[in-house]
């Protein structure tokens, strides 16, 4: 057994050249094997079990003896081991990558760094909706390996990765970062709309030469001050008859009258060059002038785009191959100025 | 719950017990000078109609979000008498957004929050969470606070 005739010791080696050495030198043979806990912080710590042939590394999740994983026991598959005659390490577990600066020393974490990239969603609510599931992201000094896989080997010696990750893994990570560029890509576009728009906006007011304002700066302005004016130049009736638009729904709350409209919008990149796009249409309540602004695709009442914008309803995820629905209730205001 | 709604800003009435517990908390945090930014909370403007200000913050408005374009701002400037309106902020406000706080405390008496373009409204004295609208820009395909 594994504990049988191991010793019971913390250390603080923070590296790992370090570590094989006191491994080498305290238990030689392969039937020898001490214990050391290496803390990371107050309460965390990584367990290192072996002897001079083989380190296996423990991460005190993997140890715990409470909560639903606490079944698992010491002697179940590493999280890591480190074979000291090849100088190499395999890792079972991406928290030593995130524990790397403590557990396996600075200069493996100088080589790895590791990051959560949450999964992402465009055109949520249409046809041309594409996701990428989460992955985490490893970048490597040494190779072009760019995520996490279980049961990654890397050398010790000039920290190279020595194997590939499985298709899965590469797929995802691919297509992440595919979406996560046309995303980049759009946010860019967006900017850039906005910033010509107010170029011709300031021309107008300095010069007072209408003809330099196009009417699809009213979709691309982000100041709803600006964009007003452009509605108000053009009139937003006309405005929307220069393009294809769907009344969604139509409603009034308290004598308020609000309109939901899809309208179709040229973006570069999406694949047929145009999307449709749900925006709220509404009155000021003060003075008369129309208000024009956006709201996801996946609103489809003019209540739940009242709600969303509020803040009180919000996409609820049905998984990733079901589309989104909303979630929560419009709260009436009781005062609305 | 109960909402008030001018233009683009929206006043959501919280519990007056949790928000007094909190906020006690967490200004006893700030004046330690303990850095936490998501639990300190700094007082960000007051008004009150029955004495001259004496300060920076002991203003003769206390403003809860200022147009970037317009200058145009939603601000507390009339009450009934004796009544103090505090704005609070708790840990950072996002350089993006109008929203000069994110709570404001109508004590003593009714204030009435007043905006260049919208009629004044009348809040009642009581605790209130700050908001501002949001909108779906789909040319960037992601959601922000409504600017003016």
């Amino acid at each position: 057994m594994a504990f049988a005739n191991a010793n019971f010791g913390n250390f603080d080696q923070r590296n790992l050249r370090n570590i094989m050495d006191t491994f080498t030198s305290e238990a030689p043979k392969r039937t020898d094997s001490v214990l050391y806990k290496q803390y990371i912080n107050g309460s965390r710590y990584v367990d290192f079990l072996g002897n001079a042939y083989k380190i296996n590394l423990f991460t005190d999740y993997s140890t715990q003896t409470w909560g639903k994983n606490r079944k698992r026991m010491i002697t179940q598959r590493p999280d890591g081991i480190i074979d000291v005659k090849k100088q190499t390490i395999v890792l079972h577990d991406w928290q030593l990558f995130e524990e790397a600066s403590q557990a396996l020393g600075p200069e493996f974490y100088d080589y790895f760094k590791i990051s959560n990239r949450w999964s992402l969603e465009m055109n949520a609510g249409t046809p041309d909706m594409m996701r990428a599931d989460g992955f985490k992201e490893l970048k490597c000094k040494n190779s072009d390996v760019n995520t996490w896989f279980p049961g990654i080997k890397i050398d010790l010696v000039n920290y190279n990765v020595l194997n590939k990750p499985p298709k899965k893994y590469k797929n995802t990570a691919d297509n992440w970062k595919k979406l996560h560029r046309l995303r980049a890509n759009g946010r860019a576009r967006a900017r850039k709309g906005n910033d010509r728009a107010l170029a011709r906006l300031d021309m107008y007011k300095r010069t007072g030469d209408a003809s330099v304002i196009e009417m699809t700066d009213a979709f691309k302005l982000f100041n709803v001050s600006d964009r007003r004016e452009v509605i108000e130049m053009f009139g937003m009736d006309t405005i929307l008859a220069s393009r294809d638009t769907k009344v969604l729904d139509k409603d009034t709350v308290d004598e308020r009258p609000y309109e939901l409209v899809s309208v179709e919008i040229e973006d570069v990149g999406s694949i047929k060059g145009v999307r449709w796009c749900n925006y709220l249409r509404m009155v000021n309540p003060s003075t008369d002038e129309i208000h024009f602004e956006g709201v996801p695709n996946t609103v489809a009442t003019v209540k739940q785009a009242l709600g969303w914008r509020d803040g009180e309803i919000e996409p609820k995820w049905n998984g990733a191959n079901n589309p989104r629905t909303m979630e929560g209730e419009y709260i009436k205001p009781k005062i609305l100025t | 719950m109960v909402k008030y709604q001018q233009g683009d800003v929206l006043f959501k009435q919280i519990d007056p017990q949790e928000f007094r517990k909190e906020r006690d908390k967490n200004l006893e945090v700030s004046s330690q000078g303990r850095y936490n930014s998501y639990h300190t909370m700094e007082i960000t403007s007051q008004y009150y109609n029955d004495k001259e200000p004496e300060g920076e913050l002991d203003g003769g408005k206390c403003t809860v979000a200022l147009g970037e374009a317009t200058g145009h701002h939603h601000s507390f400037m009339q009450g009934s008498p004796g009544v103090v309106v505090t704005a609070y902020k708790q840990g950072w406000l996002n350089s993006e957004t109008p929203a000069r706080c994110h709570y404001v405390a109508v004590e003593k008496g009714d204030a009435t929050v007043t905006h260049q373009e919208h009629k004044p409204i009348t809040l009642p004295s009581g605790y209130y969470r700050v908001e501002i609208v949001r909108e779906f820009d789909h040319l960037g395909q992601m959601e922000r606070a409504v600017v003016d």
